[in-house]
């Protein structure tokens, strides 16, 4: 929305620099995106007279022209050769700085001097003053007065333009009035608006003829107010230069005098109006209806248009169309008119539509056509109801200014009914100062409150000591609450006139121990696993989490952006991996990235959806036959992970997944239930996510954080959520000597250690050598020839801490004896050494 | 032999002693230097020395004892074996001095030469791992406002209408929604349970959050007022990807709901927060604007940094540049999680995480966030 200075200050004294009203439009909401200044760069710009031309000896581009500012002959060298002697053209003079910033200076070329410059006009940019740009030298009209400054011969006003972009629940200020009572409000000087004093028409009922040959409406829920006024003898005509400027100046592109008038009035006071041709309306009027299921309009751009329901016949639809008598439409209502009955050079009769449409209705059909219009958003925004006799008014009269329009010949048509003239009812509601003061943290008299509202045309009336009544001008349908008018009295005066405290919580605060945990976990990822974060698109390819066969269906977007980026992750592993691919492409090698992050898992019908947060780790690694080194690298993230955030209840599973390689892969669980993976993933996945030459090693931890929708927030089984806080008694080093043996067991390939640690750790908590603690840790795998096929030697060494007295040799041979046959027992494996 | 001769006879031959005994520390120390004899070490040497020294010129050395003696002579012979005393006391202390010096210098020269390791080879670059930028700025934030007496709250991504818009005061077709650019999920997807929202079909479709402000709305439902809290996270808007904007970026929200609460507090807190993570010098202001969940409400405004506050492109002139929104709970958000506005108060308020960050590092292209180049990563 553009708004011109000059057009404000027809309806406001406003004295205020153009920056001083720039701050005063950013402080009262109506934000300033940019400003233009009209007629800048013009100066020592006059129109000249060409008296000769003539060849410079060795230029063939070049030319010698004699011109005339009227009181001296100037020498200029110019390369436009569209002009011919006796020709009027604008010349810079010297010491002249054109609108780009270019300052004439007297040059010399092929030895002649140039004592200015003549100019085009995309040199002078003049489009934005309404001269449409040729090439070459601008010709000005022979008429032209020589000597003249070209901004007068032009009529070219020095002005100010602003283009405000506006919240959308502000339709008064999409008019130059609107903004302009803003601004008066703000500096507290008179608002005269453009409808003061005008003359009223002469309602004149057209040959006795009944309303209804000019107007049926079949929908007034979607056409609340309709008025209709007939002007004959109109002669279509050139709208005079300061209209077109103001209108090109406000972004709007001059047409005739009757289309141009009905945008000036448009952006005037924001109401939109439509003239029809009224010789080209079969019979002579308009029908206002719903449109008919898939019915056409052409539209002024030529384009036509499908209305109604498309589908359904049964289907209400809320596309209203203008029809002319007959039933033929002839426009969409609010949005744009129709082709046929469009406004051109010979246009004798015009039939004036201005009314009120439902803003939602308008909204609908607008956004389901896609065609926005200036009309279309004033009323969609919402039009004042009681400004369409207005729009008619100044209509009628500037259109008569202009000289289209004879005024004995222009008819109001008076509806049975319905008046035109009856304003609607302002809507009252109560405010009350005390209460606006407790919002704001202000101290505002009443009388205040009443002035300010005043200014912007809310009227007041004292209710009782606590209340007042304020009457809410239809321009406004912004506001209905008492809330919205303390937003008014705040606005008007001005946000920073409020004070600034800054309120006192009453708690600590802190952060909460998932919270804490997972800031350490990225801790220990940067610094102990030395991982770096990534964060990658929780939009994702379907094709990605197939690769890993994900237990429960993607969820997809109804309207996602792209194929790449259509499901919802369910898995953080396919990102990583990609990122890691991204890296490898651009040299990088070794990389290890991890991210926390949320990813959402449908059910098996993915039709319910919850949403979980995890970890994951991935890092490229050399290519090699077995996984071993890659496992051992995992395996040390792993344990680092686990170590650094005290997480020891996890344990590592053997099984398989899709998308691991077969045998390298484990899952992690903790109290019995899975939550998350490690292993090394398989080539062929790796070459699907962009990785070719390296190996990929991936663990992915539920780390406890879940949302179910329609629930709350929970925290379930997971990295961070294990070990809660409990404030266990201290266990104090014993003074007696602690007791310490190894056990090497043969045990099949086929078993994993920690099975065999799991026998040993439960022997020592069901012993009757309870209070001893215990630690037991593999310190040596060994794998050897001389050992049976297809097992290792796995050795475990086992620490025993007694608290109230040493432990006899026979103590520790029996527990030594009872430890190896609870493992024996399982048949798992079987004694290699015991020392 | 007269006690002067007898006096000059043991002086001689504590003297020569003393010499052979320098001499053949002196030699030793000559072979390992020129690599002779391997297994002469310089600090062995010197203990060597140190045994020498007391033993020759120390408190209980010939040379000390036989001074003692001097008293015991005549006159004549005083003098004259006392000059010779000095001569030889002055010799051994000369010799010794110099070949202590030679011993300090082998035993830095043997660290020099053989044992030497270049501990600048072993100090390779400082590895580590990095925090991304986004969580850095994030945490920094939330330590300002945890500093303020402010709990962290956490949402989740995928909302429904409900807690989106309506709850929110933008019902279906309010012109607000042409605010946001939502994803939407496909419509068979549904939350696990219908909980306590209303049923409509329209309030339950899924989407992915365009803002972090539902968590005000799941707060609110869960816990009752006062309530301080901010809910930093990911936020979604079907918005391709510009050097300005890209589809998923992070916001933080703020809420604050307990009795009295002002406008003026709202101003407070603002300028509280810009001061404290931007820093002395940066400031905030509010003007007016328009979001359905807050009335009056603002955007904020804090100087530019760039220019200070004086006006340049980057600022358009202003001296300011816009960070966020905020303004007073409107009563209708009160009304559907049951506060009674008419007891409590609040405010909200919401910024971009990421624009933070591209502030105080001047990202001139915001999707160098969505490719995770480690090049980028390693430099915070
Ligand atoms: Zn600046």
């Amino acid at each position: 929305m553009k708004v011109s200075l000059n057009w404000m200050r027809e309806f406001a004294p406003i004295e205020s620099s153009p920056s001083e009203v720039r701050d005063i439009l950013d402080d009262i909401g109506l934000v300033v995106e940019s400003v233009t200044s009209i007629g800048a760069g013009l100066d020592r710009v006059v129109v000249c007279q060409v008296l000769d031309i003539s060849p410079i000896e060795g230029a063939d581009k070049i030319r010698k022209i004699t011109v005339t500012d009227g009181s001296e002959k100037l020498q200029i060298v110019c390369g436009a050769w569209n002009f011919a002697v006796g020709d009027k053209v604008p010349l810079a003079k010297i010491g002249a700085i054109l609108p780009g910033g270019f300052e004439i200076a007297r040059r010399k070329m092929k030895n002649v001097e140039s004592n200015g410059m003549l100019c085009s006009a995309q040199e002078l940019d003049l489009e934005k003053h309404g001269i449409e740009p040729t090439d070459g030298i601008l010709v000005l009209d022979s008429n032209a007065e020589v000597g003249r400054d070209l901004v007068d011969e032009l009529s070219i006003v020095p002005d100010t333009i602003f283009e405000l972009e506006l919240e959308p629940n502000r339709p008064d200020a999409m008019s130059i009035a609107g903004v302009a009572r803003d601004i008066a409000a703000r500096l507290k000087i008179p608002f005269r608006p453009p409808w003061v004093g005008n003359k009223q028409l002469p309602s004149v009922v057209f040959n006795r003829v009944d309303s209804q040959d000019f107007l049926v409406n079949h929908c007034p829920d979607l056409a609340d107010r309709f008025g209709v006024w007939i002007l004959d003898n109109v002669k279509v005509v050139q709208s005079p230069q300061w209209l077109k400027q103001r209108l090109i100046s406000c972004g709007q592109r001059p047409i005739n005098s009757v289309v141009d008038v009905s945008n000036y009035i448009m952006l005037e006071i924001g109401q939109p109006t439509h003239p029809y041709d009224r010789t080209k309306l079969r019979g002579g009027g308009l029908v206002v209806r719903r449109a008919l299921p898939a019915e056409k309009v052409v539209t002024l751009d030529s384009i036509e248009r499908t209305l109604g329901p498309i589908v359904d016949v049964s289907e209400n639809t809320d596309d209203c169309v203008i029809c002319d008598s007959l039933g033929s439409p002839v426009g969409i209502a609010g949005i744009m008119g129709g082709y046929s009955s469009q406004i051109d050079a010979e246009t004798s009769g015009i039939l004036l539509e201005a009314a009120h449409f439902s803003p939602m209705a308008i909204a609908r059909t607008s956004k389901r056509l896609g065609l926005r219009t200036d009309a279309s958003v004033r009323f969609e925004r919402g039009c004042d109801p009681n400004a369409i006799e207005l729009a008619a008014i100044r209509f009628i009269e500037l259109l008569e200014s202009v000289g289209s329009i004879d005024l004995g010949k222009t008819y109001r048509v008076d509806f049975d009914g319905f008046n035109i003239e009856q304003q609607l009812e302002r809507l009252k509601v109560h405010l009350r100062p005390k209460r606006l003061n407790q919002i704001l943290g202000t101290e505002i008299t009443p009388g205040e409150v009443i002035e300010t509202l005043e200014s912007i045309d809310f009227t007041s009336e004292v209710v009782d000591d606590e209340a007042l009544e304020v009457a809410i001008p239809t321009f406004r349908p912004d506001c209905d609450r008492e809330i919205d008018l303390i937003e008014e009295v705040i606005r008007i005066k001005g946000y920073s006139t409020v004070e600034r405290r800054v309120p006192s919580s009453p708690f600590v605060g802190a952060l909460d121990l998932y919270q804490k945990r997972r800031r350490q976990l990225r801790q220990v990822l940067a610094l102990g696993a030395k991982a770096s974060e990534a964060a990658t698109s929780s939009l994702v390819d379907i094709s990605d989490g197939e690769l890993f066969g994900l237990d429960y269906p993607m969820i997809g977007l109804e309207n996602p952006l792209s194929v790449n980026e259509s499901h919802l992750r369910a898995s953080l592993v396919p990102g990583l991996v990609r990122a890691i691919g991204y890296n490898l492409d651009r040299l990088s090698l070794g990389n290890r990235l991890f991210e926390i992050g949320h990813l959402f898992v449908g059910d098996e019908r993915g039709k319910y959806i919850s949403e979980y947060e995890a970890l994951c780790v991935v890092f490229d690694f050399e290519k090699s036959t077995d996984s071993v080194r890659l496992l051992e690298e995992l395996v040390g993230i792993y344990r680092t992970i686990v170590g650094g955030i005290g997480s020891v209840d996890c344990k590592l599973e053997a099984t398989s997944y899709v998308g691991f390689v077969h045998g390298s892969v484990s899952s992690v669980t903790m109290d019995g239930v899975v939550i998350g993976k490690i292993g090394e993933i398989e080539e062929e996945v790796c070459r699907q996510l962009g990785v070719r030459t390296r190996s990929v090693g991936a663990l992915e931890i539920l780390t406890g954080w879940k949302f179910a929708l329609g629930g709350r927030t929970e925290l379930t089984t997971g990295l961070l959520t294990a070990n809660s806080q409990v404030w266990g008694s201290a266990w104090i080093p014993s003074p007696f000597p602690s007791a310490q043996f190894d056990l090497a067991f043969v045990v099949d390939e086929a078993v994993a250690s920690s099975q065999i640690t799991s026998v040993l750790t439960n022997l020592c908590v069901s012993s009757d050598l309870s209070g001893i603690r215990h630690k037991i840790q593999l310190y040596d795998v060994y794998r050897d020839k001389s050992l049976p096929k297809g097992t290792r030697s796995l050795t475990y060494s086992i620490r025993l801490e007694p608290s109230t007295a040493t432990l006899s040799d026979d103590e520790i041979a029996k527990f030594r004896q009872e430890l190896i046959a609870s493992v024996e027992k399982t048949q798992l494996a079987k004694l290699r050494l015991a020392t | 032999m007269s006690q002067e001769q007898e006096f000059l006879s043991r002086l001689a031959s504590a003297h020569s002693q003393a010499l052979e005994g320098l001499q053949s520390i002196a030699v030793q120390l000559e072979a390992g230097a020129s690599g002779d004899d391997e297994s002469i070490n310089a600090s062995k040497l010197t203990q060597e020395f140190n045994v020498w020294k007391e033993r020759y010129v120390g408190k209980k050395a010939p040379v000390a004892s036989l001074k003692k003696e001097l008293g015991l002579l005549d006159p004549a012979s005083r003098r004259h074996a006392g000059a010779e005393l000095n001569r030889v006391r002055d010799e051994l202390l000369d010799r010794a001095q110099e070949l202590g010096e030679r011993l300090v210098s082998a035993r830095l020269g043997t660290l020099q030469s053989s044992s030497r390791i270049d501990m600048t080879e072993l100090a390779l670059d400082s590895f580590r791992g990095h925090i991304h930028l986004i969580t850095q700025t994030r945490d920094e934030l939330e330590d300002v406002f945890i500093g303020m007496g402010y709990s962290i709250q956490e949402g989740p991504e995928v909302e429904t209408d409900w807690y989106n818009f309506e709850a929110l005061n933008i019902p279906p077709d309010h012109p607000a929604r042409g605010m946001f650019d939502t994803f939407y999920l496909k419509e068979s997807v549904r939350g696990t349970q219908d909980g306590d929202r209303p049923s409509s079909s329209s309030s339950n479709k899924l989407l992915l959050r365009t803002h972090t402000s539902p968590v005000q709305i799941h707060t609110m439902s869960e816990y009752k007022p006062p309530i301080y809290m901010v809910a930093p996270g990911k936020v979604y808007r079907r918005d391709t990807p510009d050097a300005r904007h890209i589809p998923i970026f992070n916001q933080i929200e703020g809420l604050v709901v307990d009795k009295n609460i002002t406008f003026a507090d709202l101003a407070g807190t603002i300028e509280s927060f810009t001061t404290k993570y931007f820093g002395q010098d940066i400031h905030s202001r509010l003007r007016p604007a328009f979001f359905p969940f807050t009335e009056p409400s603002a955007e904020f405004e804090i100087t530019c940094a760039i220019c200070s506050g004086s006006g340049c492109r980057t600022c358009s002139g202003t001296g300011w540049i816009e960070l966020g929104g905020c303004g007073m709970v409107d009563p209708n958000v009160f009304e559907h999680v049951g506060i009674d506005p008419e007891v409590w108060s609040g405010f909200a308020f919401g910024f971009g995480i990421d624009r933070c960050a591209q502030m105080r590092h001047s990202l001139v292209d915001m999707r160098v966030l969505l490719a995770n180049d480690v090049r980028f990563l390693e430099q915070f």
